[in-house]
């Protein structure tokens, strides 16, 4: 089984994991998805491709990069860097105005949904999603700079996770 | 013909260009373009949110349709709004925009494009065309 397919299980924990927080964060943070509303954060790679830049705003889009693999010990220790970037344009009552205080509020609720930073590893290729045995956990976030582009402000946060890969 | 909160001579104007419009384009081609659509995620799965499943798609006719295609080979597309409105079976100017975003590709004869943007004209706050501006899908 090659790094990727067994962090996979991790990959899609981290994910549900952090949906999950931001919905009990902020309720009203959501996003519209082929016409069905749901919290706010997707994986891009689990999404239809429209494109470079079609990313949806006032939402947080992960990406995966840079898998690696630690077998000093017993259990192989996969790592991987996921990117979660989060973009805004305001609200269009406040003209966009406000988008830099939206932009801050989202970076709040990042740092809301990363702590704690530790969850049981679950698998959800059967359902219901079943609990295994160990944990997947990940290290403070860096963010990096605010970029704006024309009428829109984004961010970028790094988030080293982890996990062991278990036998199967 | 009158609503609550809109004026009379306003509502007629914008009607006025409604039908103008799909008029126009209707005497002016009898194309077509095919929005490929993909369907809303099943319930409270989370299959397709984690790449487990994958939606289904349906096309949607949307004619009459004038399509331009510029010296700099890109091509936009016209549409009557009530052409694109009865075609979705959605009203109002945010959710049409809504569904033609979401479009996942646009036939064009046989080329499969992707929608860059979308502009909606509109009189008297009432859509009477959009206009697709589609791009070639990114290749590696």
């Amino acid at each position: 089984m090659s790094v990727v397919d067994g962090f996979q299980n991790a990959k899609d924990t981290f994910y549900v994991t952090l949906r999950d927080r931001l919905a009990a964060l902020n309720a009203d943070r959501t996003v519209v998805v082929r016409g069905a509303t749901r919290p706010a954060v997707a994986v891009a790679e689990n999404e239809i491709s429209l494109g470079t830049g079609t990313d949806p705003v006032n939402a947080f889009v992960l990406r995966w990069t840079g898998f690696a693999v630690d077998t000093s010990d017993a259990l192989p220790l996969l790592k991987a860097q996921c990117e979660i970037s989060f973009a805004t344009e305001g609200s269009a009552e406040m003209a966009g105005m406000d988008r830099g205080r939206t932009l801050s509020a989202m970076g709040e609720e990042m740092r809301g949904m990363l702590h704690p930073a530790t969850v049981p590893k679950q698998s959800f290729a059967v359902s219901p999603a079943v609990t295994l045995a160990t944990q997947v956990f990940w290290d403070a976030p860096v963010f990096g700079p605010v970029k704006e582009t024309a009428d829109r402000i984004s961010r970028m946060v790094t988030v080293e996770v982890f996990a062991w890969k278990e036998a199967a | 013909m009158t609503g609550a909160g809109m004026s009379g001579a306003g509502f007629a104007g914008g009607e006025a260009a409604r039908r103008s419009a799909a008029s126009l384009l209707g005497s002016l081609t009898g194309d077509a373009v095919v929005l490929r659509i993909a369907t809303p995620p099943v319930g409270d799965s989370d299959a397709e949110e984690l790449g487990l499943g994958s939606p289904e798609f349906q096309d949607v006719a949307l004619t009459p349709a004038l399509v331009r295609v510029s010296s700099t080979n890109k091509t936009t597309v016209l549409i009557a709004a009530s052409a694109v409105e009865a075609a979705l079976g959605v009203d109002g100017a945010e959710a049409v925009e809504l569904a033609l975003k979401s479009a996942c590709f646009v036939q064009v004869s046989d080329d499969m494009l992707q929608v860059a943007q979308v502009e909606r004209r509109a009189v008297f706050g009432r859509a009477y065309l959009y206009r697709l501006l589609l791009k070639t899908p990114e290749t590696r």
